[in-house]
């Protein structure tokens, strides 16, 4: 099917939105297991240390140093397991969240009727795109 | 001394953005655009141009360290981003 070389602005936010919407979209899908490793990383640290400190009230200093001991091989096995996971999340997470904050900005910028500036917005969007595949080649080329 | 390629002069814009981080946007534009200051090429950044439209813009000069699998999940949606965009495939 032929694309049509005229389109309406109207049309031409709406495509903008459209596709930004999936890329957050696809963001959140490309993060999401990740994202949960690095919660219950966290959470864990974060129950151990209530844990010790409900032992030391109820029990004393003994209960709070065992739960405090455990709690570290517990915890220090299971960030040893999701460690670079958790790397690679909070890697990537930093560079989508600028990389897609740029393409919200330039298409935001985009106003009624200035079809350069959608081309831009457009290109930006298609360049992020090429840009990941030159990961995936030896030469870009 | 500002970047002019092929009557294109690149410029670029600082945007803070209601709800993320403020970023500097860079675009082409053959005429003087209303807010936006003309620039050369920024470190890290290659000018390329879109086969179909002709139109410069700038591209990674390096690959990004994003990780295999946030790549590939991208990678699999972007048919259905072109298809928002209406590009030829």
């Amino acid at each position: 099917m032929r694309r049509s070389e005229t389109t309406s602005t109207a049309s031409q936010k709406g495509r903008l939105d459209r596709a930004v919407r999936d890329l957050n979209r696809t963001m959140k899908r490309a993060l999401k297991d990740r994202r949960r490793l690095f919660f219950i990383g966290v959470f864990n640290i974060a129950l151990t240390g209530l844990a010790a400190v409900v032992g030391y009230v109820v029990a004393g200093s003994q209960v709070f140093l065992t739960a405090l001991g455990l709690g570290a091989i517990k915890d220090g096995s299971l960030w040893a397991g999701i460690s670079k996971q958790v790397q690679s999340y909070l890697k990537d997470k930093a560079f989508l969240a600028v990389e897609l904050a740029r393409i919200r900005a330039v298409c935001t910028f985009f106003e009624e009727g200035d079809t350069e500036m959608y081309e831009q917005a457009r290109l930006t969007i298609l360049a992020f795109y090429e840009d990941l595949k030159m990961g995936h080649e030896p030469a870009d080329e | 001394m500002p970047l002019v390629y092929q009557g294109w002069t690149l410029y670029a814009r600082v945007v803070k953005l209601e709800k993320g981080p403020t970023v500097t946007i860079y675009f082409f534009a053959k005429r003087k655009p209303k807010t936006g200051d003309p620039i050369d090429l920024p470190p890290g950044l290659k000018v390329a141009v879109n086969k179909r439209t002709g139109l410069p813009f700038l591209r990674r000069e390096s690959p990004s360290d994003v990780s295999a699998d946030t790549r590939s999940t991208f990678l699999a949606g972007e048919g259905q981003v072109k298809r928002d965009l209406d590009e030829e495939e």
